[in-house]
């Protein structure tokens, strides 16, 4: 039984997390480090396997596809770049717990993506929520016990769903099979929907997809960077969007209406908050929003039923996770560095941290959809995906899609916009004295966000070859859809060369006409006070004070649009009322006795 | 019948007391009425008809008799109404002492 | 062991600690926990040693009508076995707790008179016995609600008790009318005639019935004493209220009569489905609202009680096994999380979660035993709570109920959200408070790390062979419902 790689991945991690409880830190180290060499090799060996499967009490309980294998290979490669980031650095007084939840997150996590039972998946998948909870309660904020009491209650109340959900699936297929590769559930009566509903709200919730999405950007920042890399920037996405898939192929037959609905709430998810990310000044949450919009376009793209868009939302998750947890990553760099992530205080970083300043540099042009970095043809196979889509449904359908296209791609010049104020703000603007002091990043860091910037570059450059004719084809065929047409027009060749070629045209206008004098600012013959300084938080300024979007803002600050405080003030306000029937009257006490007897009596004599 | 709709009058009487009355005693008093009431249902429920006390005597011929069950109940009855109706009166003069008053309506620091 | 001797040790204790004690608690304390582990320990030798048959012990050797029986099934062991342990960790717990309010020997006395009542409940065969067996039960607890001495505690008690004299009236009216209709008062004797009797006589006793236990079992509407009584109880008390005394008294009557006794009539069964679901929502909404930390447990214990009684009400063997699983894993992790709050309560000497702040320092024992069981109650695997409640919802599909699904699911999040607020505010809160000293004892500590422990391992009771030795037979009992009158009876 032991001897089962499957099995493997799940016991090594979890039993090296529990005896990382009992040991010192520098073992503790070394061990999850071990774990994930061990893992990742037990992984890569996995490639060519077919066929593997776990069975207990004659259930198949883990079993491995290509699809599965995606998401496992992608959790194992997130998770040892940002355990080479975590090796130091790592607050003092949490490390100790942080290695040892580590690997459990790795342990649930690869037991979700392993499981073919609805049991074992269920239970992996809560699991991997409370790992989240646990990591968030490490915070060191004013509010991080709020966040994590929010995020859980969104996340554990989401397993709720899904349990109900699963529960559902089993009994549509008349009762026959845990499993959740056979089901295919065609959507027919209210009980299919409401079953595709509740999967949707958990996957939706782990990934962060609107309305579940609240819980994202307040984790980010409350919660240590390195925790935040991890589970909502990469791991998250995996599961919550390995879900999604999982829907969209096995366990579901969808049809055009679901397809434009799913669509609709992607191109949701992206406006709202991408526009939420571009007002933030603080570099965590605006991160956090950016890793909300980013989730859209894989909603986009899984659901919008052309195979090359799935494809495509495929790719833009494993994108996804590597340059959010990327920037992230950066972002923890220079925190760790200067002691805040505030936006208003950074500054002109890029002197003192040229790498990081690269890095983000890189990570921030690949989720812009810059070419040729990664981000560009994943979003790209998306468009095109829909656009095929498209055209092969009614009139009216079309408006509707075209509308959450065009929003998709606005919302992407606005993330364009966003990090340009982000870089702006910590990495340009003035060089500020007071950072005079402050070292790179330590080795180990770079040599994390580094790994992560050299993946952005070789899965945008070589992007056919490696993800996708390995991974993602596979994937899709062993979950029985056709290999899409034509892989989308891209040439990552061309496009360089176009992009080079305009780069050094630009180069040469700017020597040839260089007209420029550089100078320190200056005010009156006076060095420039601080308050004069140029703030890259200050860009989008009039964007916020556009009517009515001034009134949204506000109310969004206020959180009306949080799906958890309106919940919250639901439950309170009944909560009152009910309070109110309980004033501590003897009587009344007597009197709901007796009622209820009454009631009995009546009800009984029909 | 008319014995079984006053016995049960009787019962209503008890809890009409206890869901009127503010004074703890009368609670109390109201609550003994109410275990009076389910004593006397009891008994009638094991009486039959001109039949004697369940004892049987020597040299006495055997006649029909009252059930004896019942009446065991009842006994059993009182004394945990005994027991009960003790533990109430003490907790009333406890409570006394606490919120200087009898009245029920008054005794509500705890609600919600 | 053998039947009696489990109203005999705690009746015989009872005594004992009243007569030898001095004025000293040690000799109590000693006394009271030697009697429960030999209770647990008894009940787990009947475990082991039952082959899953009905024992049947004949008081004075008189045969079912005449004498009072004692009968010993699965579901009988399994009750007295969650009375064992709940007992026993309580007065280990008790031990320092108690101390904190007074040192006398009275608290052990009553706390065995309620073991008695409640082990009488579970092993008597005969309805009047049980009866007064609950009276012994109630009657200490009234008393040990209102052992702390405080304005708040005499209230408390003084309600619980009119509410549960009214209740017990009730029974006893049910009681008359049963004897009155079948000519008998052994359990199995009355199963037997229940086929033959008019139905509307059924229902009237099922209402009273369903009043009386319903009451004991804290079931919305029926439930108003329960906030009260278990929030101003001593610590210990509140885990025995919560964690046992609603589902032997409660609960377990109800199983009893409506299952055995009546054969489970589709009528009582829906009824029940909708009082579950309904106390679950209510209490649900009513638990998050609390600041007071043992009101809010008290609320969240009637939201279980409705699962509870939602299994049951679905009736399937599914519902049926959820439901009884639901029944010993809400005994452990309620118990918990009130040792945590007695814990909380002895350190800080408020109960206001507002004014509580950063314990996770000052008290990681408590801190992490609560963080479990609350988990354990919200259903997070891999904790037991998740897989009981897992069954239900399964149960409720299963048997075509979605809706009351939804409801449950909507249920789990209320609770999810409620003990999430205790952890957030009690132990991770960023208030600091002014305590240095935590007061907690070895005995408290042992007592919240054993039942936490059982949050973990709980969940192996679902394991596929092991559930087939444990639980299944429980479930059987309950749901072959005419089985118990003819094993009893001897056919």
């Amino acid at each position: 039984m032991l001897n089962n790689n499957l099995l493997l991945l799940i016991l090594i991690p979890l039993a090296v997390s529990f005896l990382n409880i009992f040991l010192p830190t520098i073992i503790r180290k070394i061990l999850v480090f071990a774990t994930l060499v061990v893992t990742s090799v037990i992984t890569v060996n996995l490639f060519n396997a077919n066929n593997e499967t776990f069975t207990l009490f004659s259930n198949t309980v883990l079993s491995l596809d290509k699809m599965s294998y995606f998401a496992l290979a992608g959790i194992q490669l997130l998770s040892f770049i940002i355990l080479i980031f975590s090796l130091k650095g790592v607050e003092k007084n949490i490390e100790k717990q942080f290695f040892a939840l580590y690997p459990l997150t790795l342990a649930f996590s690869n037991g979700v993506v392993l499981s073919e039972n609805s049991f074992s998946f269920l239970i992996f998948w809560g699991m991997s929520g409370l790992t989240l909870y646990l990591f968030s309660l490490l915070g060191k904020t004013k509010d991080s016990p709020q966040t994590a009491k929010k995020t859980f209650i969104i996340i554990g109340g989401s397993d709720a769903f899904l349990i109900m959900g699963l529960a559902l699936v089993w009994f549509l297929n008349s009762g026959n099979s845990w499993s959740l590769l056979s089901t295919n559930i065609p959507l027919v009566d209210g009980l299919s929907y409401t079953a595709f509903f509740l999967f949707l709200i958990a996957a939706f919730s782990k990934a962060g997809g609107f309305p579940f999405h609240t819980w994202i950007p307040d984790y980010s920042k409350d919660s240590p960077i390195e925790s935040v890399a991890l589970l909502p920037a990469s791991l998250d996405k995996l599961l919550g969007i390995y879900l999604l898939a999982r829907m969209f192929t096995t366990i579901f037959e969808i049809n055009v209406i679901i397809n434009l609905i799913i669509v609709t709430l992607g191109a949701l998810t992206i406006i709202i908050a991408v526009m939420m990310a571009m007002i933030q000044h603080n570099g965590r949450k605006l991160l956090g929003y950016h890793a909300v919009s980013q989730v859209g376009y894989m909603i986009m793209g899984i659901g919008s039923g052309s195979v090359l868009a799935f494809a495509g939302g495929l790719f833009h998750m494993i994108n996804n996770t590597i340059y959010k947890s990327n920037l992230f990553l950066t972002l923890g760099s220079v925190e760790k560095r200067t002691g805040t992530s505030d936006l208003d205080k950074l500054g002109g970083l890029g002197k003192v941290m040229p790498f990081t300043f690269i890095m983000a540099l890189i990570g921030a042009l690949s989720i812009s959809g810059i070419p040729p970095f990664n981000g560009f043809f994943s979003k790209w196979m998306i468009y095109q995906g829909i656009i095929e889509k498209t055209a092969t449904l009614s009139a009216g359908y079309q408006i509707w899609m075209i509308i959450c296209l065009v929003l998709a791609i606005f919302g992407s010049a606005l993330t364009l916009a966003s990090f340009m104020k982000f870089i702006h703000a910590i990495y340009l603007g003035k060089y500020q004295k007071r950072f005079s002091t402050i070292k790179k990043a330590p080795v180990n860091q770079i040599l994390s966000t580094g790994l992560l910037s050299l993946l952005c570059i070789i899965f945008g450059i070589w992007a056919i070859k490696i993800p996708l004719n390995n991974f993602i084809l596979p994937a899709l065929q062993d979950s029985g859809l056709s290999s899409p047409q034509f892989i989308g027009t891209y040439n990552p060749q061309l496009m360089i060369i176009l992009f080079g070629l305009a780069f050094i045209t630009g180069i040469i206008i700017f020597l040839f006409t260089k007209k420029i004098k550089l100078d320190e600012n200056y005010l009156g013959g006076m060095d420039s006070e601080e308050r004069f300084r140029v703030l890259g938080t200050e860009f989008y300024n009039e964007v916020k004070e556009m009517t009515p979007l001034n009134t949204l803002y506000k109310w969004a600050e206020k959180k009306y649009f949080d799906i958890y405080n309106i919940s919250t003030k639901f439950t309170i306000s009944t909560a009152k009322l009910l309070q109110k029937a309980h004033p501590g009257q003897l009587q009344l006490y007597l009197l709901y006795i007796v009622v209820g007897l009454l009631i009995f009596f009546i009800v009984s004599l029909k | 019948m008319i014995l079984y709709l006053l016995c049960f009058t009787l019962l209503l009487v008890g809890l009409y007391g206890i869901l009127t009355k503010r004074d703890l005693i009368k609670i109390i008093l109201s609550a003994s009425i109410m275990g009076y009431a389910t004593n006397l249902l009891l008994i009638l429920f094991a009486y039959r008809n001109g039949s004697i006390f369940p004892i049987l005597r020597k040299g006495v011929e055997t006649m029909p008799m009252v059930d004896p069950l019942p009446q065991a109940l009842v006994l059993t009855s009182i004394v945990i109404e005994l027991g009960t109706t003790a533990l109430l009166v003490a907790l009333a003069l406890k409570l006394f002492q606490k919120y200087k008053t009898y009245d029920i309506t008054k005794i509500r620091k705890l609600s919600g | 062991m053998i039947l009696p001797l489990f109203i005999i040790i705690p009746l015989l204790s009872a005594f004992l600690i009243a007569i030898v004690s001095g004025k000293k608690d040690n000799f109590a304390n000693g006394l009271s926990i030697i009697s429960a582990l030999l209770l647990l320990f008894g009940a787990i030798y009947n475990f082991i040693t039952q082959n899953q048959e009905v024992i049947i012990y004949k008081i004075g050797n008189w045969d079912a009508p005449i004498g009072i029986n004692l009968v010993q099934d699965s579901l009988t062991i399994f009750m007295l076995i969650i009375v064992g342990l709940i007992s026993l960790t309580s007065l280990i717990y008790s031990r320092q707790y108690i101390r904190y309010i007074s040192t006398d020997w009275k608290y052990y006395s009553l706390f065995m008179f309620l073991i008695t009542g409640m082990n009488g409940v579970i092993i008597t065969g005969d309805l009047f016995n049980l009866y007064v067996f609950m009276e012994i039960a109630l009657l200490s607890t009234y008393a040990l609600v209102a052992y702390g001495g405080k304005a708040e505690e005499f209230e408390a008690s003084f309600k619980y008790a009119i509410m549960g004299i009214v209740s017990s009236t009730f029974i006893l009216v049910g009681i008359a009318i049963t004897y009155s209709a079948t000519s008998t008062l052994t359990l199995a004797k009355i199963a037997e005639q229940i086929p033959h009797i008019n139905t509307k006589i059924v229902y009237l006793v099922g209402g009273i019935f369903l009043m009386g236990f319903g009451l004991k079992a804290a079931i919305i509407p029926f439930h108003t004493w329960l906030p009260d009584a278990h929030s101003s109880a001593p610590a210990p008390i509140s885990a025995m209220l919560s964690g046992v005394m609603i589902k032997v008294l409660g609960i377990y009557a109800i199983i009893r009569i409506f299952y055995n006794i009546f054969g489970a009539p589709e009528f009582f069964l829906n009824i029940f489905m909708i009082l579950g679901v309904i106390s679950i929502l209510i209490a649900g909404f009513l638990a998050i609202t609390q600041w007071d930390m043992k009101r809010l447990l008290a609320y969240s214990s009637i939201s279980q009680i409705g699962y509870i009684l939602l299994g049951l009400g679905i009736g399937s063997t599914l519902g049926i096994l959820g439901a009884v699983f639901h029944i010993f894993n809400h005994a452990i992790f309620k118990s918990l999380l009130f040792y945590n709050a007695g814990s909380v309560e002895m350190t800080t000497e408020t109960r206001d979660l507002k004014k509580m702040g950063n314990l996770k320092k000052l008290m990681p024992v408590t801190s992490k035993t609560s963080m479990i069981a609350s988990l354990a109650i919200s259903g997070i695997p891999p904790f037991n709570g998740f897989f009981s409640k897992l069954i239900i919802i399964i149960a409720a599909i299963q048997s075509g109920h979605p809706i009351l699904a939804a409801l449950a699911v909507i249920g789990s999040i209320q609770t999810l959200a409620a003990l999430l607020k205790v952890q957030r505010f009690g132990f991770h809160s960023e208030n600091k408070t002014e305590v240095t000293e935590n007061k907690t004892s070895f005995g408290m500590k042992f007592a919240m790390i054993t039942l936490a422990f059982l949050c973990f391992a709980g969940a192996i009771l679902i394991i596929p062979g092991i559930r087939e030795v444990t639980l299944d037979p429980i479930v059987e009992v309950i749901k072959n419902n005419g089985e118990y009158m003819n094993m009893v009876l001897g056919r």
